[in-house]
């Protein structure tokens, strides 16, 4: 089945807010086509050493990881199911990526406002304000029902969890950027293989999870960051689900989630932030 | 007069008063038809029932072993299936056994096709030559039981090919996340759909190699053992017990598993070894078989209180036929008959009476039974396909069912008519005979 890259920005389901990113949102599908586009001119791929490559991921790491202090942001998340329509889910992130803890409030639709998840230690709590209780979660579960992982909400940690196993070049759009291919070093990812864009600022341009087996699940796309205090903050991501979409009017269109952020700071957080007290009084 | 020239009177006075009795009659047919089609239905969907638990569930009595951690694994397959082999010696017949691998995990199971996907409860890993003969009673919509060493096959209902739009022959993604959460795939082709649409719809059957390298274990792994019983409904509690006390000679046991409840805690109870125990089918079912028994019980209450309304009805028309045969008792008596001769005269004829209701009813019971099975193809969804099998009412109506129909209706209809009958008997022949009407 052939299948293309095409969002029709003209529809009246679109809210205001994705027509004002049109031109992005082209350059995002650019990206994505790459996906299928493994013809791309590319240079052959090489292997690096596993030191050299844990320094290559840490520098990652490090661009959108916060260790020195706290990070909050609004961040708007759209669902985009083509047959389906569309669903949008506006929510508040706190991280302390010092701690690895965060805590998420969500305040759009109005069915979910008040939800919370909170990171602490290793485990991930949801708290649904009707039964007012929290249950606990997988970092791995979708966020949301989203193409989003609650795990996506975290600071990175490539270096961490991935060794890099191949390396090659590919122009991705305007970026010129280095593509490694990762390999999971622990079980605890849900993804065990990975291939990621990282342009010449050391940003990642576009990741794509694959299954064990291989099966191609997720592209993701990152076109814009933004520079604050000295830190970069991706503020918009496009995540494209491999394998859920609709042919429509003879066009495959997959399932996409449209990730904005906006209020970003660095302003440091209060430590009750991130208790579960804190999200049960929020959600009052 | 002897019995058998009482019983050829009381045949003859039945058959005489026949245009009387219409009414009795027809509400006697009634009530034996509906006790009959209630049990049948009844009977005949706790079967179906059973056999698609059964199915789902890896057999009617199911070895499992626990060690704490909510998920079984069969560590010592060849001393279960030892165990199981004297289940014979003792007079059980055996169908089949099973050998399972099963992943269960709701909202991790994902099948997907062209770009639609569905959600599945559990995903079942079996032998197909080892289940062959019960797998191949799923009424199937297309295709059919892969062979016995394909790999490659998967078997999905009609739930999920529906939502899917997956034909016979696709090729299909299943995705789960594996022990450690990662994400796996692999791609099957699909060798058969099953009509399902309630909650055994959201299983998919596949082979139990291809399930345990899709979860990253061992390919000989086996989480569940399952015994097929030739009776089910009549061994499978005898059954349990004996395989519970055979495992318990040379494995650590927890025994028999009787609710869902105990079956949560023994999966879950801390142990610091594997503990073998059996589950039955039965126990798996036990809210279906309460709203069975429930519904059951609601009908036969509705029955007995039909059933006493046709006993009144009996009594008055008793109470008339004595008061008009005075005369002819009278007569009788004055020739010799015994007071006992003439109570069970009347006795017979509402014994008479009863048998007409429930072979009539017998009748027109399993006529209308049969023509609702042939003839209504009930539209599929998730509550009617529950009970439904190949989306038609099933029924059964076993010996017992028709002898305890016949004497609720027989004993009803001579219980109606005891008081006019002994009425009867009591009268003296020359009262009788000086009666004028």
């Amino acid at each position: 089945m052939q299948r293309y890259c095409t969002i029709k920005l003209s529809t009246s389901i679109w809210p205001a807010v994705l027509r004002t990113l049109g031109a992005r949102i082209v350059l995002v599908c650019i990206i994505l086509a790459g996906t299928a586009a493994a013809n791309a001119p590319r240079l052959a791929a090489e292997t690096i050493s596993l030191e050299e490559g844990r320094r290559i991921l840490s520098q990652v790491d490090s661009l959108v990881s916060y260790e020195d202090r706290d990070f909050s942001a609004e961040y708007t998340i759209t669902d985009v199911r083509p047959g389906e329509g569309s669903s949008r889910t506006v929510t508040t992130i706190f991280r302390r990526d010092q701690l690895d803890t965060y805590t998420i409030i969500i305040m759009e639709p109005e069915a979910d406002r008040g939800k919370g998840y909170l990171k602490i230690d290793d485990k991930l709590w949801l708290y649904d304000p009707v039964p007012r209780r929290f249950t606990v979660v997988s970092a791995k579960d979708r966020f949301q029902n989203t193409n989003a992982r609650n795990s996506d909400f975290t600071r990175s940690t490539l270096a961490r969890d991935y060794r890099i196993v191949g390396r090659s070049v590919e122009q991705l759009g305007s970026y010129k950027t280095d593509v490694y291919d990762l390999e999971a070093v622990t079980d605890e990812v849900t993804f065990p293989i990975m291939k990621i864009w990282i342009d010449q600022d050391h940003l990642v341009r576009k990741f794509e999870d694959y299954s064990l087996s291989g099966q191609h699940m997720r592209t993701t796309a990152i076109p814009r960051y933004k520079t604050i205090e000295n830190a970069y903050v991706p503020i918009q991501i496009v995540i494209q689900d491999e394998l859920r979409g609709r042919e429509i009017n003879g066009v495959f269109q997959y399932q996409r989630t449209l990730i904005t952020a906006a209020k970003a700071s660095f302003q440091p957080l209060p430590d009750m932030v991130f208790t579960r007290t804190y999200i049960e009084r929020v959600s009052e | 007069m002897s019995m058998s020239g009482t019983i050829n009177t009381a045949w003859k006075n039945y058959i005489r008063g026949l245009k009387r009795y219409s009414i009795l009659l027809t509400a006697l047919i009634l009530v034996s038809a509906v006790l009959i089609m209630v049990l049948a239905v009844v009977l005949g969907i706790r079967e179906g029932i059973y056999e698609k638990a059964s199915r789902y569930f890896a057999g009617n009595i199911v070895v499992l072993s626990y060690s704490g951690t909510g998920d079984s694994l069969i560590e010592d397959p060849e001393t279960v299936l030892k165990a199981i082999d004297t289940l014979e010696s003792s007079g059980i017949g055996i169908q089949t056994v099973s050998r399972r691998s099963t992943y269960y995990e709701k909202t991790l199971i994902e099948l997907f096709f062209s770009g639609y996907y569905i959600k599945q409860r559990r995903l079942v890993g079996v032998e197909w030559d080892l289940e062959e003969s019960i797998l191949s009673s799923f009424d199937f919509a297309s295709g059919a039981l892969p062979d016995k060493h394909d790999e490659q096959a998967i078997l999905i209902s009609t739930a999920a090919a529906d939502e899917l739009h997956v034909k016979v022959g696709d090729n299909l993604l299943v995705s789960i996340q594996t022990e450690s959460g990662q994400a796996n795939t692999v791609e099957l082709i699909v060798g058969g759909i099953f009509s399902e649409t309630s909650f055994f719809g959201y299983a998919a059957y596949l082979h139990r190699k291809t399930l345990n390298r899709l979860r990253q274990a061992p390919e000989d792994e086996i989480h569940e053992i399952g015994v097929y019983l030739d009776h089910p409904l009549r061994d499978q509690d005898r059954a349990a017990a004996l395989l519970s006390e055979e495992m318990a000679r040379t494995l650590p046991s927890f025994g028999i598993v009787e609710t869902r409840e105990d079956f949560e805690v023994e999966a879950h109870a801390e142990r610091e070894t594997a503990v073998y125990g059996v589950v039955t089918a039965g126990a798996q079912l036990e809210e279906i078989e309460n709203l069975l028994e429930a519904f059951t019980l609601i009908s036969i209450l509705i029955m007995v209180i039909f059933l006493m309304i046709v006993m009144v009805g009996v009594s008055n028309t008793f109470s008339m036929i004595v008061w008009e045969r005075t005369r002819e008792v009278g007569t009788l008596r004055a020739l010799g008959m015994q007071r006992g001769r003439a109570v069970q005269l009347f006795l017979l004829e509402a014994g008479f009476l009863g048998i007409s209701g429930t072979v009539v009813g017998l009748l027109l019971g399993t006529l209308i039974l049969e023509g609702v099975k042939r003839g209504v193809e009930l539209p599929s969804n998730a509550v009617t396909t529950l009970f439904l099998t190949g989306g038609r009412i099933s029924w059964i109506l076993p010996w017992w069912g028709v002898a305890g129909t016949a004497l609720l209706v027989v004993g009803a209809s001579i219980l109606g008519s005891f008081r006019s009958a002994y009425r009867a008997g009591k009268l003296l022949p020359i009262e009788a005979l000086n009666r004028h009407e």
